[in-house]
């Protein structure tokens, strides 16, 4: 290990007390998205990103801190700290930020608050190492994650008040990093039928229609039900070949019908049907490709069917992205690891929703580390993250930092 | 014509000024179910039977009198005061009662006030004109049809409350009597799943299942659904033999799939959803086969699919009524139509669910003679009735009275 990452690793050791007495206090200021009330907490990051001498502002509630010099790579470092909701059956307080057994508990005391106090003391750290930086170091504390990140990392990048080479999303399972992100593809199927009485003009075919017949909105939608679980099953026929973290085992790209509402009263031929879903798929599945065919099916289902009224949005879709192994960023994430975890650690994939594809978009280099275990709880009651986990995630920001931008 | 229905006939027209009042003050009244706040509609027409001279009763706003002797037969006049909500968009006042050409509008002008007016002055025309009946009659106006009948007609005959031989309901088309009614089945399909993260642990095949992964309710009530959609396209292959009223050719029993809803967020595989389905059946169709049918589909999938968590919920069934059509009755109300429509007209099938088979069940033939027009816009907004069919429904029902109890 080089000299000067002992010395940034040793700042962060001698500073474990005051992280997870910050942590403990971010946990306790509530995030929830919705309803999406962040200015306390807002105003907090800020005034502790200044303290610390990262030159912060905020917009919208996003807060951007920087340090380093403007000749150079540029590093954004992302992470969220809107959470979401608490949701019911916690044994104690949801925003205690209370600490047992090695560990800190309160809704997004790991997702994704852990990541946010991590960047801001990695950057501590290396302030307080006397480490001057080649380049720009951008840490960004974001909100709007949980529901799609449009006013957040989106926000900042679509007003041009971030930019970079590389980017480090902390967002992500413990102890690997991850260099290969799923695609995706969220779409909703609205069908617009007509409403009539269910037993007097029912939705029948000629001979036995009417004027007032009905165009059952329901009906409409089973052949896209069907559409979607062949799909399903035809994906079970690929799997990735890309290593994935124990966390999220899933080998093959999946279909989620995630909620439907059709009809309104049960003698009633429904005159609306919404079938919302999300498809996450593996690098090796072509997410235009799966877009196309759906939208095409939709296409020759509506040639057949002259009553068909349907209309699909999609509002978020995005590829697949890896990073390229044999790149300074990705060596210097490899060093990371090495230097944090004493071994070498391959990266793996990932096939979560993080804001991590507003960056690859942008074709900002982008890697996910993190500090979520399956005990974790994420999205759960007794959400929680172990501190050892905490501070590991703190030192790979550090060292990624300290690598890339030397 | 005999010259006993020519005076009853004559004395309805006397009354035509009065009937229009009348029925414009009890559509004046809202009785909208829901809410179900009867009490203002309920004292009005007690006033009006025990005006008649009626032995009047009211058991939880049902209203019943009677009068007669036990010379005959029992004859039950139904109709029922409750209505479906106002809605909103009306072009005339919901409860304004007001006659624009001929027409009297007003929530429930049609549906089904019409029958309650119509039944208390075929009474009152019967005793004015001091007709000899042998036998009792029984005039009936109830609440709760709208939302089953089971606080409604099925309270008062189960309690006892009223026993009859035969029963003329309104509540259906005009110009024809109704004396075939297709059978229903209403069914509730639940899926239990198990909730999970959408993209971290979607329901997936063996062999990429784990303990974590979801079960998706949605995708789990295809299967259901396809069959159901089976099932439609079957009934198409049999047509009833039955004559059908004007405006309607569906000639085949069908089936709605009327509510679906499931899933609570787009990130979540959905732990429950819910399949509202209604059947009609041609007078043809045997009910129960049917209903075997699907429960033993349904067992058969379970089978298959240890995680398939269903229940079935059956609510309401009732077999077809197919009147005896050389019965005193059938042909009392046959005699009836000759004598208001100069001509006889055969009985029509009924395909939309009424208080009928709560008679029919418990072996009382029943026959539907209604004042609504395809143009009425019953459960819709701008109801009226045509004042000549309120009219119309009066005589009918007076002279069937008259011929049944002669």
């Amino acid at each position: 290990m080089e000299e000067l990452e002992k010395r940034v690793l040793s700042k962060i050791d001698e500073m474990r007390e005051d992280i997870i007495k910050f942590h403990q206090i971010i946990v306790q200021v509530p995030s929830e998205n919705p309803p999406s009330k962040y200015k306390e907490l807002s105003k907090f990051i800020e005034m502790e990103m200044n303290k610390v001498g990262l030159n912060a502002k905020s917009k919208r509630n996003n807060v951007i801190g920087e340090l380093g010099i403007d000749d150079g790579l540029r590093l954004i470092f992302n992470a969220h700290f809107d959470t979401v909701e608490v949701f019911k059956g916690w044994k104690g307080d949801p925003f205690s930020g209370i600490i047992d057994n090695n560990r800190i508990y309160g809704r997004g005391s790991s997702d994704d608050k852990s990541c946010v106090t991590a960047e801001i003391f990695a950057a501590k750290a290396l302030l307080d190492a006397g480490i001057e930086l080649k380049g720009k170091l951008i840490i960004t504390a974001v909100v709007d994650e949980e529901l799609g990140g449009y006013g957040g990392t989106n926000f900042l990048l679509e007003r041009g008040l971030i930019n970079g080479d590389a980017c480090v999303v902390g967002d992500g399972p413990a102890d690997y990093p991850i260099g290969f992100i799923h695609g995706a593809i969220f779409i909703t199927f609205a069908i617009n039928g007509k409403q009539a009485h269910g037993f007097m003009h029912p939705d029948l075919p000629s001979p036995n229609r009417t004027e007032y017949s009905g165009i059952s909105a329901i009906h409409k939608m089973v052949p896209i039900m069907q559409f979607l679980l062949d799909l399903q099953e035809e994906f079970s026929k690929t799997e990735t070949k890309y290593p994935i973290p124990p966390e999220c085992p899933s080998k093959i790209s999946s279909v989620n019908m995630a909620m439907i509402e059709g009809g309104t009263k049960v003698s009633t031929v429904a005159n609306k049907c919404l079938l919302h879903c999300s498809i996450q798929t593996i690098p090796e599945h072509d997410v235009e490709e799966i877009k196309t065919r759906i939208l095409n099916y939709v296409e020759s289902l509506k040639k057949d069917d002259l009553d068909l009224d349907i209309s699909v949005q999609i509002p978020i879709s995005y590829g697949p992205h890896f990073i390229n192994t044999e790149s300074n960023f990705a060596k210097s994430v490899m060093n990371a690891t090495r230097t944090v975890y004493g071994e070498e650690r391959e990266f793996k994939m990932f096939n979560c929703t993080t804001d991590a594809h507003w960056f690859t978009e942008k074709g900002i280099e982008t890697v996910i580390i993190g500090a979520f275990r399956e005990d974790s709880f994420i999205h759960c009651a007794n959400e929680n993250v172990h501190i050892e986990d905490l501070i590991s995630i703190t030192k790979m920001f550090a060292i990624i930092a300290l690598d890339y931008l030397k | 014509m005999e010259d006993i229905e020519k005076i009853v006939l004559d004395k309805i027209e006397e009354m035509r000024e009065e009937i229009i009042k009348f029925h414009q003050k009890i559509v004046q009244i809202p009785s909208e179910n829901p809410p179900g706040k009867y009490k203002e509609v309920v004292k009005f027409t007690e006033k009006a039977f025990m005006d008649l001279g009626l032995k009047t009763e009211v058991k939880r706003n049902n209203v019943v009198g009677e009068f007669g002797n036990n010379n005959g037969p029992t004859l039950i006049l139904n109709g029922h005061l409750d209505t479906v909500e106002a809605f909103k968009g009306w072009t005339q006042k919901p409860f304004g009662g007001d006659i624009v050409d001929g027409k009297i509008y007003g929530r429930g002008a049609s549906d089904d006030k019409s029958s309650v007016t119509a039944e208390i002055f075929a009474t009152k025309a019967l005793l004015e004109t001091s007709v000899n009946l042998n036998g009792k009659l029984i005039l009936t106006a109830v609440v709760d049809e709208e939302t089953g009948g089971l606080r409604g007609a099925d309270y008062i005959l189960e309690s006892g409350l009223i026993k009859g031989d035969v029963c003329l309901l309104g509540d259906a088309p005009n110009n024809y009597p109704f004396g075939y009614c297709g059978g229903n089945i209403f069914l509730t399909f639940i899926i239990k799943g198990k909730k999970a993260h959408g993209l971290v642990h979607p329901d997936l095949p063996k062999p990429y299942r784990s303990e974590e992964s979801g079960i998706n309710s949605i995708e789990k009530m295809v299967k259901i659904m396809n069959f159901l959609v089976k099932l439609k396209e079957e009934f198409l292959e049999k047509e009833t033999k039955y004559p059908l009223p004007e405006g309607s050719n569906v000639t085949v029993s069908s089936l709605n799939l009327a509510e679906i809803h499931g899933g609570d967020s787009m990130t979540t595989v959905p732990e429950r959803s819910f399949l509202h389905v209604t059947i009609t059946t041609i007078p043809e169709q045997d009910i129960s086969s049917i209903k075997n049918r699907i429960l033993e589909y349904v067992e058969e999938i379970k089978k298959q699919d240890p995680d398939l968590d269903i229940t079935v919920q059956n609510p309401i069934t009732f077999e077809p009524q197919i009147i005896d059509v050389n019965s005193d009755f059938a042909r009392a109300v046959l005699k009836a139509t000759k004598a208001i429509f100069n001509e006889e007209r055969e009985f029509k099938l009924c395909s939309a669910p009424t208080d009928a088979h709560w008679f029919q069940e418990r072996g009382i033939p029943t026959i539907l003679i209604g004042s609504s027009r395809e143009d009425n816009n019953i459960h819709a907004v701008d109801e009226f009735v045509h004042i000549e069919d309120l009219i119309n429904t009066t005589k009918l029902f007076a002279i069937s009275i008259l011929n049944y109890l002669k």
